[in-house]
């Protein structure tokens, strides 16, 4: 759902109206309780959760919870190659022999925390630009505005090849290159928050009571931007995963033997007209299911915070 | 008066985007690496042959006097020459592009046709069976790795049930005894106007599983979107009167919600466009499809970097035109958008 | 009104549209369809093989050095040509009927064929072959350091070619090799790399090219007026598809679409898949193949022989047999594998010894690691992962550079201070002699071009131009000292010698008389095979 959130954005910027806007709806604040009620019981919502928490408890713990902690750190086992699933090794082995449990655990590290590492720091940048050109108004907010629409003109994976590219592989540069990418959107969002919000009496108010620039951003905008922020902060979540993925896939991830999960699609394909699907079947789910998961898990939370949406 | 004013500002606001996107292109070329001569002329490249594209760069002399000098190379189309394909970067474009034009094309077109009519449908019983389901099948959609549904689609369609061809644009024996004539580089287009039926027959046989897929997430999109503004334009006033006045439900929903909902629609297709060209890369080197995407990771594998630069250049310049166009559609179409653009 | 009619007007075209863009199933040519089976008749007469790599084909003949060469086989041809293996003649006429030497071995007499046109018109004949023989040495490139030793060449008769060598060298395997030895024809002497690039050639061979789509296929056609003749079952058509995929060429045959698919381009796992499958075989055979792991002599840390014999100690030989080529593959004694003569009859010194290998590097000081780079070719990927885990367990990191060859092999030979520490080429020999192997990959270049590990030392030098010079005089002599050669590079442990890889093939089962030829190795020469009816 990401282009629908997009495309609201660049509509602020003064390019395609603010329809998609008024379709996928930020949310305000009022009445959260009993919209969080009304979307509590959806069993999407429930699934995703727990798939994530498990994902997550599974990669932090990646090293305990699997008896193969050095396969899925990359050590080969060639005498259980390509091994079909089994009780020993739920979901099979790979080329090399390593149980593909252990490797697609290993491989969720990576990708949670390239994906958290982008998002935040996307989120950071975002926010102090938006906050900034919100406030401020004038020229400085035209530059920033025309500055984000730059970016948001790339493909967003043709940018991160051409940063990958510059910046040589690595675990470090990928993060640079997706935040890059990624931190316009979040600017926009804020920006837009803020100058909805300037012009509101009860921001007046706080500055004719002195309260200084920073803490009427502080008190007063940030709060009411957390919502969305938060919404499309856990959509991409999944977005960056899926873009990373693609990164791996033309070649341009981590090298073996560190698991990814990407890297794992690209490799395993050639085993799967042989008949071990799961080799390249596995990660390629464990993509999908991540990135869905954190789709439904947005959604929910957009849902729960647009005052429109009826029950 | 009001049109033409703001068509002017629209125009505007595309340059300098596109302004934009050629100083940030310069500033990660040129000013983030190391060793930009290096990164130009390839990691085969010896010492001297560095040295020579050094000079030609003019790195030695100041940012600013680089940058005019960049602006002016790309202003005679000169956009470097490939390592790989040994040709200058433009041809290699001239050869790529169709192709890459050509799915995407057929892309948005099955993410229109089947996207907006379900969308209607959809929306016409909401929260009904199929609204759940498509909405479903466009979440999954949108959260499915492109790569991945290339090959379940190559599974399917190819190696389980024999429908469609594996991948490139034309089989071998029917280029063969049917050899197309390149006109327009479309090659439905360049088969249909010379009459070619065998081999377009095959082209489109050919193309119709990776612009599956290049659709999917447009789609997903297309449909979420259309089914919302619909659903949305049902509820309003005048529709309820329509209803009033005993019009037949279906005519109610094409004529007057589908019309409102229409122009934000084609904003998200044009949109959508943009990462249909995105998709394409994965796409493209999947399927084996000779565009600007297979162009790009054959680029990538061989650390060929001036292909890489001009793509993103060329797919962004796309991008940039497609939104203005679609913005100009909507006022064109929609006698009530105002001055800036915005539709009551 | 208008926004309404326009909208009807859309949705008219998109009836129109999705009509036509859902085609009956039936009106699209089947796939899966064997070719061999219930195809047309007319495409019984069609082969098609997968060439690789699809971006790089260098397809001028005097330069060519990697698989391009699987498609100039059938459109070039050279003076004299290799037999296979167990023939009673090692070299047999090709566009030479026969030939003599001198006692010396310095001046060699060829007598040519008769009868025999370029594609493009031109005569064959002894100016032409002077003309082609010329244009090698002035480019060269690939394997043109063969023809050194040619000084002089005389056109006494049109059918005539009197060689004058500064030294003795087999001219008669020389002119076999399909690296660099093919005839082209007079009137291209001048062209360069793009007008080749562009699609065209000028041999003499029995296919010529019909189209070339760059990135897709090079489809060839039956040259009408070949010396040869044509008799009935031939293929009037080989379509070479351009594949760097490994997944999509075994779907392709899977889907029988493919006739011919080689190890370098799917890897022998998915080989070990494909043999069952119906019309399918796996054709196995020795091959004259092998894979050296060049070590760079020109930069830290494996310039100190300590590193690389600590190198050599830490391969594991026995796994990669086990596992690289279907275990198939067989250890090597040294750069010189079996099959060719010349070769170390003792097994090489160096085993996997990891306990070894780690005095050897504290005593060279690394003791508390090193971090060292492999490049290789991408199907390689599970051989360069056992190594790696290997050294790991001796502190060293092993980083992985995998590319194709013509991506990775330039880069590294322009700059060898820069170049990987570690360097693996599948070596298939461009004349098979020991000198092919020991020369190419060891002998000191002043521009590198496949010595990768730079090595360079004159008594290794020396030695090897005296066997060189007495291959044609004094084989024996050769022999012996092409073996101390080999022994010299073990003392140095200038490369790891990973293994001796078989041929193997995967091709259609109606697909009759492809004899594995040692030395044009996954080179199918289609004018002697046919399909079976």
């Amino acid at each position: 759902m990401d282009v629908l959130r997009r495309s609201g954005a660049v509509g602020d910027a003064g390019t395609a109206a603010g329809d998609a806007r008024r379709v996928t709806g930020a949310a305000t604040g009022r009445g959260r309780t009993r919209r969080w009620r009304r979307v509590a019981g959806r069993p999407a919502l429930w699934l995703s959760g727990l798939f994530l928490a498990a994902v997550v408890a599974g990669a932090l713990l990646a090293p305990w919870v699997t008896p193969y902690a050095d396969e899925g750190a990359g050590a080969p086992n060639i005498a259980h190659k390509l091994l079909a699933p089994s009780w020993e090794h739920p979901l099979g082995a790979d080329e090399m022999g390593r149980d593909m449990l252990a490797r697609v655990l290993y491989g969720a590290r990576s990708s949670l925390a390239l994906a958290l590492l982008v998002v935040s720091s996307s989120v950071v940048v975002g926010v102090i630009v938006g906050l900034a050109a919100g406030y401020a108004g004038g020229w400085a907010d035209e530059a920033a505005m025309r500055t984000t629409d730059v970016f948001l003109a790339f493909p967003n994976l043709l940018l991160a090849i051409l940063l990958v590219t510059v910046l040589g592989g690595g675990f470090v540069s990928t993060v640079l290159a997706l935040a890059l990418v990624w931190w316009p959107i979040y600017a926009l969002l804020v920006r837009g928050q803020v100058v909805s919000l300037r012009s509101q009496p009860f921001i007046e108010a706080a500055r004719a009571t002195g309260v200084t620039p920073l803490g009427i951003m502080r008190r007063h905008l940030l709060p009411n931007a957390l919502t969305p922020l938060l919404v499309y902060a856990t959509i991409d979540l999944g977005a960056v995963i899926l873009v990373a993925a693609g990164l791996s896939f033309i070649g341009l991830g981590p090298q073996p033997p560190a698991a990814d999960w990407g890297v794992m699609i690209y490799s395993g394909r050639q085993y799967v007209l042989g008949g071990s699907w799961w080799v390249a079947g596995v990660p390629g789910l464990a993509i999908m299911l991540t990135a869905l998961a954190f789709a439904v898990l947005g959604d929910t939370l957009r849902d729960a915070g647009d005052p429109r949406q009826r029950g | 008066m009001l049109r033409a004013g703001y068509l002017l500002r629209r125009i505007a606001a595309a340059l300098v985007v596109i302004a934009g996107v050629l100083t940030l292109t310069f500033v990660i070329t040129r000013v983030l690496p190391s060793d930009p001569a290096r990164l130009v002329a390839g990691q085969r490249a010896s010492p001297e042959q560095v040295a020579l594209i050094r000079q030609e760069l003019g790195l030695d002399r100041p940012l600013s006097v680089q940058f005019v000098h960049y602006l002016d190379n790309l202003a005679h189309g000169d956009l470097g020459t490939s390592l790989a394909t040994g040709r200058s970067v433009r041809t290699d474009l001239g050869i790529f592009l169709p192709a890459t034009l050509e799915l995407v094309l057929c892309g948005m077109a099955l993410a229109l046709l089947i996207g907006i009519p379900a969308g209607v449908l959809a929306a016409a019983r909401e929260r009904g069976v199929f609204d759940r389901a498509t909405g479903l099948a466009a979440i999954l959609g949108a959260a499915a790795p492109v790569f991945a549904l290339a090959l379940l689609a190559q599974q399917i369609f190819f190696n389980q049930l024999h429908w469609l061809p594996l991948n490139g644009r034309l089989d071998s024996d029917v280029s063969f005894a049917h050899p197309v004539t390149a006109i327009t580089g479309f090659l439905l287009l360049d088969t249909a106007l010379t009459g070619n039926w065998t081999a377009w027959r095959d082209a489109l046989a050919h193309i119709l599983l990776p612009a599956l897929v290049v659709a999917i997430y447009p789609l997903s999109i297309v449909l979420r979107m259309t089914r919302n503004t619909t659903a949305e334009a049902l509820r309003q006033p005048h529709i309820t009167v329509a209803h009033a006045k005993g019009l037949h439900g279906r005519t109610v929903v094409l004529r007057h919600a589908l019309r409102s909902a229409m122009l934000p629609v084609l904003t998200i297709a044009g949109l959508t466009f943009a990462y249909a060209i995105t998709g394409t890369i994965l796409v493209e080197l999947i399927f084996r499809w000779p565009g600007i995407g297979k162009y790009v990771a054959d680029a990538i594998v061989a650390k060929d970097f001036p292909p890489i630069l001009a793509v993103t250049l060329v797919s962004t310049v796309i991008f940039v035109a497609v939104t203005l166009g679609v913005d100009l559609l909507r006022v064109a179409l929609d006698p009530r958008t105002r001055d800036d653009g915005v539709t009551r | 009104m208008k926004s309404v009619r326009t909208l009807f007007l859309a949705l008219c075209l998109v009836a129109v549209l999705s009509s036509c863009a859902a085609p009956p199933p039936a009106s699209v040519q089947p796939p899966a369809t064997p070719a061999t089976q219930d195809a047309p008749a007319s495409s019984a007469n069609i082969a098609r093989a997968a060439v690789e790599p699809s971006a790089f084909l260098d397809l001028d003949p005097s330069a060519a050095c990697t698989a391009e060469l699987w498609i100039l086989n059938n459109v070039y041809e050279t003076l004299t040509r290799y037999t296979p293996t167990g023939s009673a003649e090692a070299i047999e006429p090709g566009l030479a009927t026969s030939w003599s030497a001198s006692d010396d071995g310095l001046t060699w007499t060829f007598h040519l064929r008769e009868g025999v046109t370029f594609h493009d018109g031109a005569a064959f004949d002894a100016s032409a072959v002077k003309q082609s023989v010329e244009r090698t040495q002035r480019l060269g490139q690939c394997a043109a350091y063969l023809f050194e030793p040619i000084s002089e060449i005389e056109t006494p008769d049109p059918y005539t070619v009197v060689f004058k060598l500064s030294q003795p060298a087999p001219l008669d395997a020389i002119m076999a090799s399909p690296y660099s030895a093919w005839i082209t024809s007079p009137l291209i002497a001048d062209k360069d790399a793009a007008w080749f690039a562009a699609g065209n050639e000028a041999g003499t061979g029995p296919y010529r090219y019909e189209r070339y789509e760059p990135g897709q296929r090079l489809v060839v056609q039956r040259y009408e007026d070949y010396w040869g003749g044509w008799e009935p079952g031939q293929f009037d058509t080989i379509i070479f598809e351009l594949l760097d995929d490994s997944v999509v060429a075994e779907q392709m045959l899977r889907a029988g679409q493919l006739d011919f698919v080689n190890q370098l381009i799917i890897t022998p796992d998915q080989m070990a898949g494909l043999d069952g499958v119906e019309g399918l075989r796996l054709d196995t055979a020795p091959s004259v193949a092998n894979w050296i792991i060049n070590l760079n002599h020109r930069r830290a840390p494996t310039n100190d022989v300590r590193v690389r014999q600590a190198l050599a100690y830490s391969f594991p030989y026995t796994a990669v047999v086990a596992n690289a080529v279907l275990g198939k593959g067989t250890l090597a004694h040294g750069a010189v594998p079996a099959g060719v003569w010349g070769q170390d009859p003792e097994p090489q010194r160096y085993i996997e010894d990891l306990d070894k290998a780690r005095s050897l590097l504290e005593e060279a000081g690394y003791g508390d690691g090193m971090e060292i780079t492999f490049s290789y070719d991408p199907p390689e990927e599970p051989t360069a992962e056992l190594w790696q885990a290997n050294l790991a367990k001796i502190g060293v990191t092993l980083n992985l550079e995998p590319a194709d060859i013509t991506t990775r092999w330039e880069p590294a030979r322009r700059s060898p201070e820069l170049a990987p520490e570690a360097f693996m080429l599948r070596w298939a020999p461009d004349i098979v002699d020991p000198y092919s192997y020991l020369f190419n990959l060891f002998h000191s270049e002043e521009e590198p071009l496949w010595n990768m590990g730079f090595y360079n030392d004159p008594a290794f030098d020396a030695l090897l131009e005296q066997a060189r010079l007495e291959t044609v005089t004094d084989p024996a002599a050769a022999t012996a000292d092409y073996i101390a050669a080999q022994r010299m590079l073990a003392d140095d442990a200038a490369a790891i010698y990973a293994l001796d890889v078989p041929e193997l093939n995967i091709i259609a089962g109606d697909i009759q008389g492809y004899v594995t030829n040692p030395a044009y190795s996954h080179m199918p020469y289609w004018y002697d095979l046919r399909r079976e009816q």
